[in-house]
């Protein structure tokens, strides 16, 4: 520790090259590399919980099908879900956080980079974890709402809930850690003169969406806690039988499970208030009314969550509150719908992929929107409840909302992760396939709801007039296969031969466009100062006013200037976060694991001192 | 600090107001306000064993509003930890807004869930 | 130490090495002991610090939510808040709140550049968070042996779940304040540096706060419910 060493003031402690190989990606610190982790392990992800999908629908194609035991259809279910929600759409999220909230608030990093190293660390391995289970064929079954008392260990005596609580455990630090560190990095790592309210939306979205999480997750953790508890020690949380009440876990996990849903669709929103902007090449319409819709969103999140249970008693007042705050979230919803659309009415529309995405996801959440509206109406949803419009209505949301959202921000970014262009016509293809085949899979769902088939059955007698239907669905499903390998072939075409994309392929407002693509280690060599809205379009039209006037330009926003001279200071890396990502893991993997020393698990009492030995290490090393 | 930046007076809220702020209470005002809450928790107790060891002197009436008692010597309790030793009183605002609406979620949801498992309509 | 701001020529703020890693611990670098330039003026782990604490409250919320949910819905024949011993645990909550002071006595003493109080104070707040821990040991096991225990019914589960994890993160404070006073002992710890303390003491205060609540929630207000109906 160090007050005695005097190092020279400002030195380049991490090279300004990148370094390259294994042992630099796993001690890296850089949030760009972080983010690149992130995203390419939640597509991962997001494929596997894409082949479950291919599974269930496999199964479902037609009536009296006997292709999958229902064991393990219940398994494909579950774990389409968790992986989907924790482990691809959530992360994916988290890597365009990593990758562009640092560069749109003019930031070199974010406020904790080895935190960070960890988050990722934390979440990878839990990952992992949770999906091993297909190792050693203990798949999660149990649903991925969890319900009590189904998981409880008489009911459920496999390791198949233990797998989904000590995943979940893991991710939930991984979301959590994260979120602390994106609060403090958009709170305090702003460039001069970004004020709160001069932030691109999609910072201000994470900063919601962090919240939301630092509010919701401990809720579940706590949740999963007493779960892990009931099933390993004996307590009797969720044990009708021994004087408690199974509708706990259903508030518990709802108190959660609704602000989720935010989590996941808060991020998507920052996503497409960034693009609708710059392809209709006009300023957002209501920026301060965006930034107070989404606030109110978050808000009035926290007091909706019995919507999910209106078929459990709750009584009349409990359903009047909850359903009349469930249908207001609609009102700042719409708010934020009629914002896009004023942004592109009267703009000069450029439909390139990003923005076709974006426009695609307009129409898609729109409907999910208004068919949640529908079942927020307690007499409606005792119809609904459980069938298939509630699959009909997700998928909506989240492949029609964040997943075409996510899509479109990988086509808006990716020139400035990898430095070359999608090829455009494939982009065209991916997204018109895309479309055609999502509606063509879940439209038809909202009648196979409203035709009574309920959601969770692996095998359907024939005669109900429900297999017209699943069929079209199940083809629907592999065209959507179809969509997402169109843009895996385009992502690999660009990386081998794209076009170069050069800083600013989409005439951006944001500050990551002034930057090379991708952005060098330090991201700016010298910290831009920013005295707008869409700084960077400020700073290009009034440099062509000038250079039209005659006068020498002049940018506020220094695009190249040599590192060394401007002295940049950088983290250092370090191997530490994943040891204690390791300890961690550990902790919550020992209840996995057969071996028990008296009543507590072997792993978990040796995973204590790793994790304590990577905190002192990293406390104790200088972080650069 | 210096910040002279363009749009350094919207944040100039904060900031540069932050290091004055450590105006500490001095250790003796500390010393009072620990045996404030030794009064407060001694109060709690002598509170909670007055119904029953006293139900000759026609004090039962004290059973109704005891709940609403521990509640409210436990909140200034509470209040006065949280203001003095962690200095939310004298810091920035923006520890107190972020604590704050934490706080106000956690416990609007805590008395609602407690209200529906109840049964108490609300 | 001077803290030298450099400007270019137009007067525009040049990067500072604040914006990299903001650990408290100091880097060997010049000018790493004052505040770091951060957007609010406010410190980066204090924030941090101060959002985990909000975090926590949510965590604690629903332990004490479950508690609370369920309470009064004991099965007959089963052991219940009658077991409680007030004025143990009351003296118990005061170790705690004792603690609460000697660690803003720390800090000050800190602040007034007084090592020695420094010193004594972590030891003292420290010790009676052993002293906490040990009491609560010692009434976990006279539950157990009055077969109160956490597999028993509802009010054992979610007492011991929420009690236990309170004790955890007590302990882990305790493990934090040894560890900083065994480097105020070995090195001493700068005034510039208090925000080391500060933060622990937060950390410290929150899980006192925490007890707070426990102590009237979980012990005050089921025992007066036993003792109001039982006579
Ligand atoms: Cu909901």
């Amino acid at each position: 520790m160090a007050t005695t060493t005097q190092a020279p003031p400002r030195v380049l402690r991490r090279p300004v090259e990148a370094p390259s190989g294994l042992w630099s990606w796993l001690t890296t610190v850089d949030h760009k590399r972080i983010g690149v982790l992130y995203g390419v392990s939640s597509f991962l992800f997001f494929l596997a919980g894409g082949i479950d999908a291919l599974l269930i629908r496999l199964q479902l194609g037609k009536p009296m099908n006997e292709l999958f035991s229902p064991d393990h259809y219940n398994g494909f279910v579950t774990m389409h879900a968790t992986t989907m929600i924790f482990m691809a759409l959530m992360p994916m999220s988290v890597a365009f956080f990593n990758y562009i909230v640092p560069l749109q608030i003019g930031a070199r990093d974010v406020a904790f980079p080895r935190l960070n190293a960890f988050s990722f660390w934390v979440f990878l391995l839990g990952g992992l974890i949770m999906s091993s289970s297909y190792l050693v064929d203990a798949i999660p079954n149990q649903g991925w709402y969890g319900y009590a008392p189904l998981t409880i260990r008489e009911y459920s005596p496999g390791l198949n809930v233990d797998f989904w609580i000590v995943g979940l455990q893991i991710l939930g630090v991984a979301t959590i850690a994260g979120a602390i560190n994106f609060f403090v990095t958009i709170i305090n790592m702003r460039a001069p003169g970004m004020s709160l309210m001069r932030m691109p939306l999609f910072c201000w979205m994470t900063l919601i969406t962090t919240v939301l999480i630092l509010l919701a997750f401990p809720v579940f953790t706590i949740a999963l806690t007493e779960l892990l508890f009931d099933r390993h020690f004996g307590t009797t949380f969720f044990d009708s039988t021994r004087g408690a009440d199974p509708l706990l876990w259903q508030h518990l996990f709802w108190i959660f499970g609704h602000p989720e849903v935010y989590i996941l669709i808060m991020p998507a929103f920052g996503i497409i208030s960034e693009i609708i902007p710059v392809f209709s090449r006009k300023p957002l319409f209501g920026y301060a009314a965006m930034v107070l819709a989404s606030m109110a969103i978050a808000f009035l999140g926290f007091g909706v969550w019995a919507h999910h249970m209106f078929t459990t008693g709750a009584g009349p007042v409990a359903y009047t509150f909850f359903a009349l705050s469930t249908m207001l979230i609609a009102v700042p919803t719409g708010v934020k719908i009629f914002n896009w659309l004023g942004t592109l009415y009267g703009g000069s529309i450029n439909l390139r992929p990003p923005m076709l995405f974006a426009v695609g996801f307009i129409g898609t959440f729109v409907i999910g929107g208004l068919s949640g509206v529908m079942h927020g109406t307690v007499p409606v949803d005792w119809q609904q409840s459980d069938s298939y419009w509630i699959v009909a209505h997700i998928h909506y949301v989240l492949f029609g909302g964040t997943m075409f959202a996510l899509f479109a921000g990988i086509h808006y970014w990716w020139p400035k992760f990898t430095g070359t262009m999608l090829n455009d016509k494939l982009g065209q293809a991916t997204f018109w396939t895309m479309l055609v085949a999502f509606h063509v899979t879940f439209f038809p769902m909202h009648f196979l709801g409203t035709a009574g088939m309920p959601r969770r059955m692996s095998i359907y007698p024939t005669g109900t007039g429900w297999d017209f239907w699943n069929l079209v669905a199940t083809v629907g499903a592999f065209a959507l296969a179809a969509s997402v390998w169109l843009f895996v072939m385009n992502a690999f075409i660009s990386l081998r031969r794209g076009e170069p994309a050069g800083n600013d392929p989409w005439d951006g407002a944001t500050l990551e466009w002034a930057i090379a693509s991708p952005p060098p280690v330090y991201n700016f060599a010298r910290i831009p100062t920013v005295s707008s809205r869409d700084p960077l379009w400020v700073e290009k039209r009034s440099e062509e006013t000038a250079v039209e006037l005659g006068f020498a330009p002049r940018r506020a926003v220094a695009v190249v200037a040599d590192p060394v001279e401007a002295r940049v200071h950088m983290p250092n890396p370090s191997f530490w976060p994943l040891v204690a990502a390791v300890g961690l893991s550990m902790i919550f993997a020992g209840f996995l694991m057969p071996w028990y020393l008296g009543a507590f698990p072997l792993i978990t009492l040796l995973g204590i001192p790793v994790l304590m030995v990577g905190i002192t290490s990293w406390s104790f090393e200088p972080a650069g | 600090m210096s910040r002279d930046y363009p749009g350094a007076d919207a944040e100039a809220r904060h900031g540069s107001t932050a290091h004055d702020a450590h105006a500490h209470p001095t250790p003796a005002t500390y010393i009072k306000i620990a045996v404030i809450l030794l009064i407060i928790t001694i109060a709690e107790v002598v509170v909670l064993y007055i119904p029953s060891e006293t139900e000759g002197f026609g004090l039962t009436w004290f059973q109704p509003v005891l709940i609403p008692a521990f509640l409210i010597l436990a909140a200034i309790k509470f209040v006065i930890v949280v203001g003095y030793y962690m200095h939310l009183k004298f810091d920035d605002s923006f520890f107190l807004r972020v604590f704050g609406f934490a706080l106000l979620i956690a416990l609007t949801i805590a008395t609602a869930v407690i209200a529906l498992f109840h049964g108490i309509s609300l | 130490m001077a803290r030298a701001i450099a400007h270019d020529e137009q007067g525009r703020l040049l990067p500072q090495a604040g914006h990299g890693d903001s650990d408290i611990h100091d880097h060997g670098h010049d000018d790493h002991g004052g505040e770091h330039p951060t957007s609010t003026g406010l410190n980066n782990v204090k924030v941090l610090m101060w959002t985990f604490i909000a975090s926590e409250c949510l965590l604690f919320g629903s332990l004490i939510s479950t508690y609370l949910a369920v309470e009064g819905r004991t099965i007959p024949n089963t052991p219940g808040p009658e077991l409680f011993d007030i004025p143990y645990t009351s003296v118990s909550a005061f170790v705690l709140l004792f603690s609460s002071l000697s660690m803003v006595l720390a800090l000050a003493g800190l602040q007034a550049g007084d090592q020695r109080q420094l010193r004594i104070w972590l030891f003292v707040t420290a010790a009676l968070g052993l002293v906490f821990l040990g009491g609560q040991y010692y009434e976990f096991s006279t539950f157990y042996f009055e077969e109160f225990w956490l597999d028993k019914n509802f009010l054992g589960s979610s007492f011991f779940l929420l009690t236990g994890f309170h004790g955890a993160h007590v302990t882990v404070g305790v493990i934090w304040l040894l560890a900083l006073w065994l480097y105020s002992l070995r090195y001493g710890i700068a005034p510039e540096k208090s925000l080391l303390v500060e933060i622990s003491g937060l950390y410290w205060h929150f899980v006192d706060v925490v007890w707070i609540v426990i102590f009237a929630v979980v012990y005050l207000i089921p025992y007066s419910r036993i003792e109001g109906g039982g006579h």
